[in-house]
């Protein structure tokens, strides 16, 4: 399929691209509008309560490991790479929607 | 795989190139004119965001600030140099670096909430011990002047690589380019941008590989190829990947993000609240963008690629080759080459706001206390001027790329210890700082280069550690952190005081 698009997996990825792409600026662009309404506000006053950074960063570690192990045990396992940097943005997204319903 | 012929691209003119670096630097610099409209009115604003950034723009800015040149392009080439140990050893300590900085930037926030530079907190931390504060300050600029030169050589790479485009004129307009969206914004353009980067960084990079294992002739084709040649390059047990760079670069990596002032002020910026959930997110949500770009070496080895006859002897232009020569279409190279200027044009934004702020923290403000507040907010923008034109001066004087990197990380990780000993240790003395740094580069640098990286870089370190410590236990200094909360605003002006330049 030699087309602009490569093909029909190209083609599959390019339209969750797009998808992904709408939502993560929608909500950046939410986010940005609504800093520049709160700038002068002072701060909540809450502390960095955040206690799960130990054992996130080992399940980060062991994950990212596995996954490039992964690539090593199978050739279908190449296609986990390709997932990941997709769901990258999407976690962005979800932490755009914290900040906006904070 | 032997179906699969590499060959250039006549399309991709010198001019795409330009016109792309260009291209990239308008969009941003449309984002950055709503941020100065919008949110930049004083000094505060520019180099510190006025502490009010929260978590979206905190994850995706540090996961962009993180994402240099080197993530995009050396993935690719450590993992074509050593298979998938290769990929390892350069992926898993990037990630961790930056969440391991949790514990110091909250130490940090808490003991100093109005802080800005890692200078000013050494000065405080010392009683304005001059030299220990100069030694920082000298450090955090270089630092910062480094990291331009590494991702300015990265963006000249690129264009030279895909587009044919001469590299001087390549780095000279990428520097133009992020040198007039970062004066008009400052830390609010580096972190908006920067965000709108993380996007850049992750979904092209996913097309991308999708459509080059297409062209390489797919992953079974690949795979296979690659697990032919043996080598263990296939298994992540390759001890050489390990003492070849990746113990170095892990050690390297954690001093750029504890010690580097381009994370500091990131902290000092982040809602309190946000700051430890930031750093581990950021940290968490950038593993992706190695590990799928890493792919590119493994096509490259899965096609014979050769360093010396194909790549100019240089195993960071396998990516920049590859993606040239495989027969992709042309908005795909463009796309690509937009994944790497990205990552360049975020890295040197943010170093530009940090020479910014320690500019006029630690140099301006000392010098002139009563300076107005519009005398200050013009000075914010001069240090961004001189470091892209130390910047081009020094990239246009053509130094080998991975070697300046590894230099860098060497000589920044002799400020590890004694900043780390600074925050947690009140027996540190400004002399054991001092002493500390100076002897350890003094020493550490010349066993780096007789017997090797790793030698050198765990000598640094040992030195930078004991010295302090000997000293230390030797006096009977203690530090009370508590006069850290008392510091002031660095940036909140109160009476004019005329400037020579005026």
């Amino acid at each position: 399929m030699p087309t602009i698009f490569v093909s029909l997996t190209t083609l599959a990825a390019i339209g969750i691209g797009i998808v992904i792409t709408f939502f993560y600026l929608r909500y950046m662009w939410l986010v940005l509008q609504r800093v520049s309404k709160t700038l002068d506000d002072p701060d909540d006053g809450k502390s960095d309560g955040f206690a799960y950074s130990f054992i996130g960063a080992i399940i980060a570690v062991i994950a990212s490991s596995l996954a490039i192990i992964a690539y090593g045990v199978a050739p279908q396992f190449i296609y986990i790479g390709i997932a990941l940097a997709l769901a990258s943005p999407i976690a962005v997204i979800y932490t755009f929607r914290r900040e906006l319903n904070d | 795989m032997n179906s699969v012929q590499l060959s250039t691209n006549e399309s991709l003119t010198p001019w795409i190139g330009i016109t792309s670096e260009i291209l990239l630097g308008v969009l941003l610099l449309a984002l950055v004119y709503y941020v100065k409209v919008k949110l930049v009115r004083n000094t505060k604003d520019f180099v510190i965001a006025n502490r009010k950034i929260g978590f979206g723009f905190g994850v995706a800015g540090l996961i962009s600030i993180w994402t240099w040149a080197m993530a995009v392009m050396m993935s690719a080439a450590q993992t074509y140099s050593f298979g998938l140990s290769g990929l390892f050893w350069f992926t898993v300590p990037n990630g961790l670096a930056v969440i391991a900085a949790i514990p110091f930037v909250r130490k940090i926030r808490t003991l100093m909430p109005d802080g800005y530079t890692i200078p000013e907190f050494v000065k405080v931390r010392f009683d304005g011990n001059a030299v220990a504060g100069g030694v920082v300050v000298l450090g955090a600029l270089f630092g910062s002047l480094i990291e331009v030169i590494i991702n300015i050589k990265g963006t000249s790479l690129v264009i030279s690589n895909v587009f044919g485009a001469d590299p001087r004129f390549a780095a000279i307009i990428g520097l133009l380019v992020v040198l007039i969206y970062s004066i008009l914004g400052g830390l609010w353009a580096s972190i908006t941008t920067s965000a709108l980067s993380t996007l850049l960084h992750t979904v092209p990079s996913a097309i991308i590989l999708v459509a080059a294992l297409h062209y390489a002739g797919g992953v079974n084709s690949v795979w296979h190829s690659v697990a032919a040649q043996g080598n263990d390059l296939l298994s992540v047990t390759r001890p050489d990947a390990a003492t070849g760079f990746g113990i170095t670069l892990a050690l390297g990596l954690l001093t750029a993000t504890i010690a580097g002032q381009e994370f500091w002020q990131v902290a000092w910026a982040l809602k309190k609240k946000d700051v430890s959930r930031s750093f581990f997110w950021a940290g968490a949500w950038f593993y992706p963008i190695p590990i799928c770009l890493g792919l590119l070496g493994l096509i490259g080895l899965g096609l014979h690629v050769n360093v010396n006859t194909q790549l100019g002897g240089d195993a960071a232009a396998v990516g920049p080759y590859l993606i040239s020569h495989l027969g992709l279409p042309t908005w795909l190279v463009i796309l690509y080459v937009i994944v790497v200027l990205s990552a360049c044009y975020s890295v040197i934004d943010s170093a530009f706001t940090a020479t910014s702020s320690v500019f006029v923290v630690d140099i301006i403000k000392p010098l002139f206390p009563k300076i107005s507040e519009k005398q200050l907010f013009f000075w914010a923008k001069v240090p961004m001027f001189f470091t892209a034109i130390l910047a081009a001066a020094v990239v246009l004087s053509g130094v080998d790329f991975v070697t300046i990197v590894l230099t860098s990380y060497a000589i920044r990780t002799a400020i590890l210890i004694p900043l780390v000993l600074a925050l947690f240790w009140s027996r540190t003395t400004g002399w054991g700082f001092v002493g500390g740094t100076i002897l350890a580069i003094a020493i550490g640098m010349p066993i780096r280069s007789a017997a090797g990286e790793l030698w050198g870089s765990l000598s640094i370190l040992a030195i930078s550690g004991l010295v302090p410590i000997i000293i230390g236990l030797l006096g009977s200094f203690r530090f009370d952190f508590e006069r850290l909360r008392h510091i002031k605003d660095a940036t909140v002006s109160s009476e004019s005081e005329p400037l020579p330049a005026d």
